[in-house]
């Protein structure tokens, strides 16, 4: 993985500096509230509903095991002995006090980590696939791109106050699940018309309160024109974007008002403007950054394992995790593993102090000493030999984090909710919780198969509602929470916005609801295969409308 | 209203002609350097002066707009109706790419962690309010400047930081 050289390592303590600094100025009154709060959003800080919050970056998800003990140390010393994993590849503390939080980014800095630009009106943590570099479907690894978008995009001197905050994603497979037809700027690594490497360019996708599939602005932008291409939008973007209304305020849209074509127009004229000459420069940075993504020391080994196979005809739970769990790997003999953080009637994504020593020494023991937060709130091993997945296995079920769930019913991602944020209009956490509880049967979860549940506290979308198979979306009527259901929801390459069903429900119906959609789904699929998202597409949302509103 | 430069308080030499301020239908302006509302360019164009002129444009100009400044002036006021509106960095910044060469000029209430920022996007200075002057020293700007030893922007080189990353690991290779 990426390793910080001098200049990184200075500029992430010179900024640790700088916030003690301006932590000092607003206690003297240099710094009024109002100017403050913009620098500790910059660095991270979030002012919730019972205390602040430190939004940790984990760029692209990349974590060593080093930073992970590093991580379960400070939920320790400075937090209640827990961190939260978020949608966006984060990990998020929800009680730090303020004057300890220049130490707290001073122990981060300790392990090359940083809570710069994780929040505030800025260009946000760049998020990838979790199995970058190692996804037999890959194209080409985006981490070297996402590694200079961050170094690029880092205290921008033009693009750091922003009308709202800006959000990146890139993949490099095909099959996408990093997201980007719902980021502010999404990239696909695409091969050009005379094979050589580049991006599709998406622009002016997002979810929040008025969710948008993003629009194609550049079949294909050879690689070295990147930085040049994304100054020319965010300065567009920087000039246009509306300031009057913040919720009106993101590029989704400006692209929407504009049109596309005029907002295109408008890229490609200040692009053509622009004299290139960081172009050159980036080039060769994009190839120094790629010497830290170099194939790992994997042994030759056969595709098939023995010791995997017997293992797995012999021991069900084991075969399960292994069928559900495993991600085929660019290298023979090897597969990625994913550690599902969403034990049953748990939060999803809270992972202890515990939790995080346990998952670095496997890391260290099966996984090269690394892993990968994935923006469903779980952890990946990129790297696990087959021989050893046993083992892995065994080990992780005994720390409780074995679960055969990912993708399935069980895998729920949530936001905060009303436990903690402070714009929330309802709970999400309970609900994931009374959701995962009524569907703990591990083989009435396989049944059921692939099928994302995604649950927001409001109309932000943070917990991506809108993209989930069914997503929930938590509202206050009157004093009394009510849940939204919508169906059809899909972040992947064949992007939807679900369907809203209907009236709500109450936080006690919630659950029930989910369980007679899946029931009718049931009843209703064309065979074990279909999908739940694929019966939802060929009959429609209101073919599941009746069976939601039976009882009701 | 101080004038900061390069973190340190300088005398303003030019003036500033209110956007209600007659002066520029009179025959000749008064001497000396002007800076004058961007609506009055035109005419105060076409008067005698004896001194340089300078204007103050409103923030929601166009690039085309931006543009059309070029060779007419040689100094630009460019406004920051708050500290957290961060257009006029893009402005400055277009302002750099279209050839503009006199002085750039930030006015309104900038902090002191904004300096640096400013200056890479072409700024020559910053005009802040006496009130914002009154908590925030100007020595607060002057350490502000510095406090990053450099930058990762290519192509974003004003001082105080000369060299970008990039380029110094591109040095560091050949
Ligand atoms: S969706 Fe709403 S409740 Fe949930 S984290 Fe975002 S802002 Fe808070």
């Amino acid at each position: 993985m990426y390793r910080y050289d001098e200049f990184d390592e200075s500029m992430v303590r010179a900024r640790v500096a700088e916030f003690r600094g301006q932590v000092q100025r607003r206690v003297d009154g240099s710094l009024t509230e109002d100017e403050f709060k913009p620098l500790r959003l910059m660095n991270g800080l979030y002012l919730q509903l019972h205390a602040y919050m430190l939004r940790v970056a984990i760029p692209y998800g990349a974590l060593s095991s080093d930073q992970m003990r590093q991580l379960a140390m400070i939920a320790e010393r400075y937090d209640r002995g827990y961190g939260h994993l978020t949608t966006r590849q984060n990990i998020q503390y929800n009680w730090p006090k303020l004057p300890e939080v220049p130490d707290i980014l001073d122990d981060l800095a300790d392990v090359q980590m940083h809570a710069i630009q994780t929040s505030g009106n800025c260009i946000r943590n760049v998020t990838s696939d979790p199995f970058a570099g190692v996804a037999a479907d890959e194209l080409e690894d985006p981490r070297p791109t996402a590694e200079l978008i961050r170094q690029w995009s880092t205290f921008h001197p033009e693009f750091s106050f922003l009308p709202r905050k800006f959000k990146i994603a890139i993949t490099g497979s095909p099959n996408d699940r990093a997201a980007v037809y719902f980021h502010d700027i999404g990239l696909r690594m695409v091969a050009g018309p005379d094979d050589d490497a580049g991006y599709e360019v998406i622009v002016g996708g997002g979810q929040g309160r008025t969710p948008m599939i993003g629009k194609v602005v550049r079949d294909f932008l050879p690689r070295e024109e990147l930085l040049g291409y994304l100054e020319a939008i965010m300065r567009v973007y920087n000039l246009y974007g509306r300031r009057d209304n913040k919720y009106k305020a993101r590029i989704k849209i400006l692209v929407h008002e504009l049109g596309l074509e005029a907002f295109k127009d408008e890229v490609e004229a200040e692009y053509s403007r622009k004299p290139d000459a960081d172009n050159a420069l980036a080039e060769a940075e994009l190839q120094r950054i790629e010497t830290y993504f170099a194939p790992k020391d994997y042994e030759t080994r056969p595709d098939r394992s023995e010791i995997f196979e017997v293992a797995r005809h012999n021991d069900p739970a084991f075969a399960a995790w292994a069928d559900q769990n495993l991600f085929s790997h660019k290298v023979e003999g090897y597969a990625a593993a994913t550690i599902t953080i969403k034990r049953v009637g748990g939060e999803p994504g809270d992972v202890t102090a515990d939790d995080m020593r346990t998952l670095a020494d496997l890391a260290d023991r099966f996984s090269f000493g690394e892993m990968r937060v994935s923006h469903e709130q779980n952890i990946v091993f990129s790297d696990v030999r087959k021989d050893d997945l046993y083992d892995l296995w065994k080990a992780l079920a005994k720390a409780e984090l074995g679960d055969a769930n990912k993708g399935l019913i069980t895998d729920i991602i949530a936001c905060p909710g009303l436990d903690y944020c402070a714009l929330a209009t309802a709970r999400s956490i309970p609900i994931a919780q009374k959701i995962s509880t009524a569907f703990a049967d591990p083989i009435r979860q396989r049944d059921i198969g692939p099928l994302s549940i995604k649950i927001s506290g409001c109309i932000n979308a943070c917990g991506h509602h809108h993209v989930g198979h069914i997503g929930i979306l938590g509202l206050d009527k009157a004093g009394e929470e009510f849940y939204q259901i919508t169906l059809g929801g899909d972040a992947t390459e064949t992007a939807a916005l679900g369907e809203r069903a209907g009236p709500g429900f109450s936080s006690d119906e919630v659950a029930g609801a989910i369980e007679r959609v899946v029931d009718h789904y049931l009843d209703v699929r064309d065979g074990e295969d279909e999908t739940f998202l694929e019966t939802c597409r060929r009959l429609g949302p209101d073919a599941f409308k009746e069976a939601l509103y039976a009882a009701h | 209203m101080p004038l900061i430069r390069k973190g340190v308080t300088v005398e303003d030499e030019w003036t500033t002609l209110a956007s209600d301020d007659d002066t520029i239908f009179d025959e000749e302006l008064p001497a000396g350097d002007l800076i004058v509302p961007h609506r009055r360019l035109a005419s105060a164009r076409q008067r005698k002066h004896d001194g340089k002129l300078g204007v103050a444009i409103d923030n929601d100009l166009d690039i085309g707009a931006l543009e059309a400044l070029l060779g007419t002036v040689d100094l630009i006021s460019v406004p920051f109706p708050a500290f957290g509106d961060g257009r006029g960095f893009s402005i400055a910044k277009s302002l750099r790419n279209t050839g503009f060469t006199g002085v750039l000029r930030a006015h309104g209430p900038l902090i002191a962690d904004q300096a640096a920022f400013a200056e890479a996007c072409g700024f020559d200075e910053i005009e802040i309010p006496d009130d914002h002057a009154e908590r925030q020293p100007v020595d607060q700007y002057a350490t502000a400047r510095t406090a990053f030893p450099a930058r990762y922007q290519e192509a974003y080189d004003a001082a105080p930081q000369t060299v970008s990353i990039l380029s110094a690991r591109h040095t560091a290779r050949h």
